[in-house]
């Protein structure tokens, strides 16, 4: 099981330091549901087009589009009973906002390790203790996820596969003890991995009393690339900024 | 032990709700992940990730339930495929988890140990609330992102899935109680 | 020689839950020695897991429990005082189970991961990454998720973590058990050249590597009848042949007819291959027969599609190409999953991911109410296998129960679903050999046929009629005994 969308890759997207992603991704966001930037949606979608096709190649694309069509499909049949006049430019103005989301998230998590994703939350400060949960759930989910078929398996086998043939509200409730399996199964684990994090000396500086840090041996630097990179997404958006005062 | 809320001498080790907080995450995620029934038409299908966070509000609190919650179905969203939704999902979830977590209170640690009646009223109220929120919430996100249209066609499917959340949630604590008493210990 | 541990009137307990307390040690005394390896012999359940937690404060800290009396570190520091956290950098331990050390989603980042915790410097932490990743050859699996190591693989992970730290004593549970013969060597070579204070818990004597050892204990109840437990030390010979995992069994010789005609199952050209593109292992087997009142042991290396090949026979994954028959009515039919399900069982390695229900009466009860079987019938069905099994009170909760227990509950469920053929997966492990031959009879008496799935020769060759080698997906060889 793949526990995110990231593709390795050597492209300059991939080389681009997370942190000013991070930043460029939340100013797109932000960007999109600006009244005065609206005429400029289609910009920043072509460009988001545009960084796909030249880093991750022409056939990721049409990627996004697969898993968010039928949403465009309910905004182009129902946004337009909802507003009398300028129905037409008002749906067209959510299919580019909606498409444009979905490319900018797309963008971000298929170029950016889960683990360089946690250290840029770091750098923005969150909590050691919050990145571990982070690491740990990511470090568990396909484990999990191969427990609960081997446990839906052991059901079958008992069950002589007889809930195959229920009908569907049945079978729902035939998943309860799948369900409960699963759960005690990973409750059970807990006190598991409490002892492993702590035999591993989660917490020892502190509880030695000593004034040492714990050490971070992967960190994300602050050396020149970030500067150049902030630097460069500082000047896409001025520059997404001033649209509408260049074409004014 | 080390986790017991009846010792004070012990007070609750971190590596324990760092532990306790990540497993239930990493089960937030797979419930959401691999129980779907297709009815909604946007996103294709409702999910048993709220049958995980209703039982996480019942039997660990609030904190817990906001932080599972929200990490699991975010971290879901990322890997199905979903990555807009995540940031949304985080807070929407987290909020409700927190929100039917903090009606609960200590309701599965102050039962006496032999009932395994989950106060009905109590947990009207805390699945009320909880979808309640993240109907509304998903509402307003959606309509935000896709228009009121096109968010309202997953009205339906939310509701169904609190409904079954609920009931899945109350059936999954009384069972896991059941064959698992030591789940009380993980209230904090 | 100075004492590394010192344990002294130790007494520990397990938290009930209103079910009767026992008492896992009484008593219990004994003292590891700097510079030494220890080996020290158990039965299955004697407590050697939970010896080798107390032994780093993560029992009762973690599991609760009751303990009294005294451990000592370098005779100095109380490890029964004291957070399992400060005990990190002393005293080292490799869990049984390496699913429930692994923390990290990069074999890398595990072993950094306590290094960081304690503090060391960054060209510390990088210097003794890259040693022990070489050490362990396991640089090739620096960004990989131990999760999809072998099993083997993440035995050495966690050696080349508790390497990393370098604790001044090394606790090994059981930790040769899926470790191949080469491994074996290199590693008990490597902690005897480098002088460390080794413990290593076993349940079963290999007989291969007793070179390496200077003590040798036996963790059991205390000698001629004295109430509590004792780790006596002794002559490697004298504890060898007082440990009963040395002792072996045979099983009777049965007579078993053999003819394709009248076998179980029969299968036919069957292939099969996993839809990641990643996998490179596909399973083909041109014909296999399993007869009546055979115990068949499918034997092979991990990997070699044993697994796969039994999860084919019952139904749980659909064969590619090729067909599986039974026999119903005297005549031979291409079996669907669905009936292969009813036809043949499986009990997985793992009990716990087939045990679901509060009680031990509804986990058996739960199989005759699918058949139809109720009311009195069931009931007298149910003390029946309670008896057989040794279950003991009916009302226990499986989740809390010992883990022998609950192997023998798994069994007992399927000695109720009376299927046609029962698949044993690796059910000796965790088990005293005594305990799975109680198991092996049990069954094999009650259904038509037995597959025992093993990568243990000498166990195949002892309790099987017939033996399958299995390799790369096909089938090598057959012997009969």
């Amino acid at each position: 099981m793949k526990v995110s969308l990231f593709v390795r890759k050597d492209s300059y997207l991939h080389r681009f330091d997370p942190r000013a992603k991070f930043l460029l991704m939340i100013f797109s966001t932000v960007y999109l549901f600006l009244p005065v930037m609206q005429p400029f949606v289609p910009v920043l979608l072509a460009s988001l087009i545009l960084v796909l096709w030249t880093s991750l190649g022409l056939h990721e694309v049409l990627n996004p589009i697969r898993s968010i069509w039928p949403v465009l499909l309910m905004i182009a049949l129902l946004t337009p009973p909802f507003y009398a006049d300028d129905a037409c430019a008002i749906t067209a103005a959510l299919l580019l906002r909606f498409t444009s989301i979905s490319y900018i998230y797309y963008l971000y998590f298929r170029s950016t390790q889960m683990s360089r994703i946690i250290l840029t939350l770091r750098w923005f400060g969150l909590p050691y203790q919050g990145a571990l949960v982070i690491t740990i759930a990511i470090r568990f989910i396909p484990y999990l996820a191969e427990t609960f078929h081997q446990i839906r398996d052991a059901h079958k086998l008992r069950s002589g596969g007889l809930e195959q043939q229920l009908r569907p509200w049945k079978k729902v409730q035939s998943l309860i003890p799948v369900l409960t399996s699963v759960m005690i199964y990973s409750i059970k684990g807990i006190p598991m991995l409490s002892m492993s994090l702590e035999h591993r000396g989660l917490g020892a500086l502190s509880t030695s009393g000593a004034k040492v840090e714990r050490t971070a041996y992967k960190s994300l630097r602050n050396d020149t690339v970030l500067f150049t990179h902030l630097a460069v997404s500082g000047m896409i958006a001025v520059i997404f900024i001033s649209l509408p005062w260049l074409f004014n | 032990m080390g986790t017991n809320r009846k010792n004070p001498d012990h007070p609750v080790r971190p590596a324990y709700r760092i532990s306790s907080i990540a497993i239930l995450t990493a089960v937030t995620a797979v419930f959401t992940l691999l129980v779907r029934i297709p009815i909604a038409p946007t996103r294709g299908y409702i999910n048993l990730g709220d049958v995980a966070i209703y039982f996480v509000a019942f039997t660990m609190g609030p904190v817990s339930a906001l932080i599972t919650a929200g990490l699991g179905t975010g971290l879901a969203d990322i890997i199905a495929g979903y990555p807009q939704w995540a940031l949304i999902s985080f807070f929407i979830h987290g909020i409700q988890g927190f929100t039917a977590g903090a009606i609960m209170r200590r309701v599965i640690t102050d039962t006496p140990d032999h009932l395994l009646i989950l106060p009905p009223l109590r947990v009207l109220a805390a699945g009320l609330a909880g979808s309640a929120i993240m109907v509304l919430f998903y509402y307003l996100a959606g309509a935000a992102m896709a228009g009121f249209g096109a968010a309202a066609v997953e009205i339906p499917g939310n509701i169904l899935q609190n409904v079954i959340g609920v009931f899945g949630g109350v059936l999954l604590t009384k069972a896991v109680l059941r064959a698992y008493p030591p789940v009380r210990e993980l209230y904090w | 020689m100075n004492t590394i541990v010192t344990v002294s009137h130790l007494t520990f307990s397990y938290p009930d839950y209103g079910l009767g307390s026992r008492s896992l040690f009484e008593d219990l005394s004994f003292t590891l020695y700097e510079g030494q390896m220890h080996m020290i012999f158990g039965e299955p359940e004697s407590g050697k897991t939970t010896l080798s937690r107390i032994l780093c404060a993560l029992v009762p800290a973690y599991l609760g429990g009751k303990l009294t009396g005294s451990i000592r570190f370098k005779e100095q520091l109380e490890i029964t005082q004291v957070h399992p956290n400060e005990l990190t950098p002393l005293i080292g331990l490799v869990f049984q189970n390496p699913e429930e050390q692994i923390i990290m989603a990069a074999c890398e980042d595990e072993i950094i991961f306590p290094l960081e915790n304690l503090g060391l410097s960054r060209q510390e932490i990088g210097s003794r990454v890259e040693t022990v990743l070489e050490r362990y050859e396991l640089t090739s699996y620096r960004h990989t998720n131990p999760g999809n190591l072998s099993g083997g693989e993440k035995k050495r992970l966690m050696l080349a973590v508790t390497d990393a730290i370098d604790p001044d004593l090394w606790v090994l549970d059981e930790t040769f058990e899926e470790l191949d013969s080469r491994w074996r060597q290199v590693v008990l070579t490597q902690l005897k050249e480098r002088k460390k204070s080794v413990v290593l818990f076993a349940s079963k004597d290999t007989g291969l590597y007793h070179e390496f050892f200077d003590l040798w204990g036996l963790l059991g109840p205390a000698e001629g009848g004295a109430a509590g437990c004792s780790v006596r030390f002794g002559e490697v010979g004298e504890i060898c042949s007082a440990f009963s995992g040395s002792r072996r069994r045979q099983i009777e010789h049965r007579e078993i007819i053999r003819d394709e005609s009248q076998a179980l199952t029969r299968v036919d050209d069957l292939t099969f291959r996993y839809a990641e593109p990643m996998s490179a292992f596909d399973l083909s087997v041109d014909r296999l027969c399993i007869y009546r009142g055979e115990i068949l042991a499918l034997y092979g290396p991990n990997g070699s599609g044993k697994s796969t090949l039994s999860s084919l026979l019952c139904g749980l994954i659909e064969p590619h190409g090729g067909t599986i028959s039974i026999r119903a009515h005297q005549e031979w039919v291409h079996a669907q999953p669905q009936q292969l399900l009813r036809h043949t069982g499986y009990l997985f390695q793992n009990p716990d991911l087939q045990i679901f229900l509060p009680t031990i009466e509804d986990e058996l009860r739960y199989g005759l109410i699918e058949q139809g079987i109720h009311g009195k019938r069931a009931e007298e069905l149910i003390d029946d296998a309670v008896e057989r099994f040794s279950l003991g009170n009916r009302k226990e909760p499986p989740t809390i129960m010992s883990y022998g227990k609950r192997k023998r509950l798994q069994a007992a469920v399927y000695y109720l679903l009376e299927r046609t053929i029962c698949i044993l997966d690796e059910t000796d492990s965790g088990l005293s050999d005594d305990e799975f031959f109680e198991i092996l009879m049990l069954l094999s008496e009650h259904v038509d046929a037995v597959v025992l799935i093993t990568h243990d020769k000498l166990l195949a060759q002892q309790c099987a009629h017939r033996i399958v080698y299995m390799d790369e997906g096909r089938i090598v060889r057959e012997q009969s005994l």
